[in-house]
């Protein structure tokens, strides 16, 4: 079972004695901008060398990035994904998986940045790598590209690290979550943990609605009790 | 990426011809305190990770020539021709970088030469740092994808192309949206700044030697 193990990672002054680890299911990497989320991200994926600590990482990484449009090489939708199989019947046996038929034939660098994050997800999960890290999965989503990204997540069978803004997103999808603040790990541990800790709060996020809802009806519940 | 501090386009200029006729009649020391001084100039005035970026250039640009010229020449002659080769590649980059395009069209305007051609390498050189950052990046999202080794290389500059295609038509239309038709102030007349009065003075200074030291 391949696996993402961060030990006491420091780079220059972003990143500052981070430890986490990520195995299968979604780990969420959260934090206000400039907190070091897509410098992990790019340690990860072997992009900077950390000035020390330990990185245990599987050799074949996917990574889908805040500009998808960088992944693609080929002119139409279809042929990125031949590329990776090989064959066309199986490109569009994927395409059709993902109710993705309508792009087969579209101009990659035409897509929309909806549509661009997804295939580059798609993409990135299709070469058959031992892990997944995508930055800002929902950046620029519509509400129906954001369940199909949630979707596509929950159900990779390999370990999956994401960097996120977007709390609702990241309660739907993620397992794990690690907060980081300053280029350090403020709290990390399964996600309702998290977030039902005060740490979102004292960060200064808005409370997810899933997470307002809840307070308010254990509010309610224990009144009545 | 862009400098708050700056030169005056005409003694960049000088800079360069000096330099470089510095170059060929001998005195390494002289043009190279002068191409420090500029590099240092430059250095003060950027981020940090632009230096960074801007020292691998140059890495890459005199460590391989050192190399094979050592391995030629023996190794007195590979440091000086590299020593060479840096102090040019420096003091073009530095010069070009800390010159500003509107007083460089000031200048140009005044001289009969295009604006386009005036602009055309200090724009390519300040914007090194963007299109070296871009790469950088396409080539990790590559990478994500499972592509390595020679596939990678050459499915690079598809999609390079195709963000410089899609970045301009943005530019096009932010520029549209902000009615540059309303700008009408495309020069500014350059000012005589410290750094002006030092180099000029440093080149003035050394050309005397020079020429006093010359049988």
């Amino acid at each position: 079972m391949s696996r993402i193990i961060l030990e006491d990672v420091w780079y220059k002054n972003i990143v500052r004695g981070v430890s986490m680890k990520a195995e299968n299911g979604v780990t969420a990497i959260i934090g206000p901008n400039g907190s070091g989320k897509t410098t992990i991200l790019r340690i990860i994926v072997g992009a900077l060398k950390p000035d020390k600590g330990r990185v245990v990482v599987p050799s074949r990484i996917g990574s889908s990035w805040q500009n998808p449009y960088y992944t693609f090489t080929k002119a139409e939708v279809i042929e990125e994904f031949i590329e990776i199989y090989g064959d066309k019947g199986r490109a569009e046996e994927l395409l059709k998986t993902y109710n993705l038929e309508s792009l087969k034939n579209s101009y990659t660098f035409k897509l929309s940045m909806g549509q661009a994050r997804l295939i580059s997800i798609l993409i990135a999960i299709s070469w058959g790598p031992e892990a997944l890290v995508v930055d800002e999965p929902t950046n620029g989503l519509g509400v129906r590209e954001k369940r199909m990204v949630e979707d596509l997540l929950k159900n990779i069978k390999i370990p999956v690290v994401i960097a996120s803004h977007d709390l609702d997103f990241v309660l739907r999808v993620a397992d794990y979550v690690y907060v980081l603040s300053n280029g350090r790990v403020v709290a990390g541990g399964p996600t309702l943990d998290v977030f039902y800790s005060s740490i979102l709060s004292v960060l200064g996020f808005p409370e997810p609605y899933a997470v307002l809802v809840g307070r308010k009806l254990s509010r309610r519940l224990r009144s009545i009790e | 990426m862009s400098s708050v501090r700056s030169i005056h386009p005409l003694v960049g200029f000088l800079a360069i011809i000096w330099v470089m006729t510095t170059l060929y009649t001998g005195s390494l020391l002289s043009a190279l305190l002068l191409t420090l001084i500029l590099l240092l100039y430059l250095i003060s005035s950027q981020p940090l990770e632009s230096t960074r970026r801007l020292t691998i250039l140059y890495l890459w640009l005199v460590l391989p020539p050192l190399i094979v010229l050592t391995i030629v020449y023996g190794p007195i002659d590979a440091l000086n021709i590299t020593l060479r080769l840096f102090i040019l590649a420096s003091v073009f980059t530095s010069t070009l970088q800390l010159m500003k395009p509107t007083e460089l069209i000031y200048i140009s305007s005044r001289l009969g030469i295009p604006p386009l051609a005036a602009l055309t390498i200090p724009i390519i050189i300040r914007l090194a740092d963007y299109m070296n950052y871009t790469i950088s990046e396409t080539l990790v999202a590559l990478k994500g994808r499972g592509l390595s080794g020679r596939k990678l290389l050459t499915s690079l500059p598809i999609p390079l192309t195709a963000h410089i295609i899609i970045s301009s038509a943005q530019m096009a239309e932010a520029i549209a949206q902000k009615q540059y038709k309303n700008h009408t102030k495309y020069t500014s007349k350059p000012t005589i700044k410290t750094i002006d009065i030092l180099i000029t003075t440093y080149i003035i200074a050394n050309t005397i030697i020079i020429l006093i030291q010359t049988p």
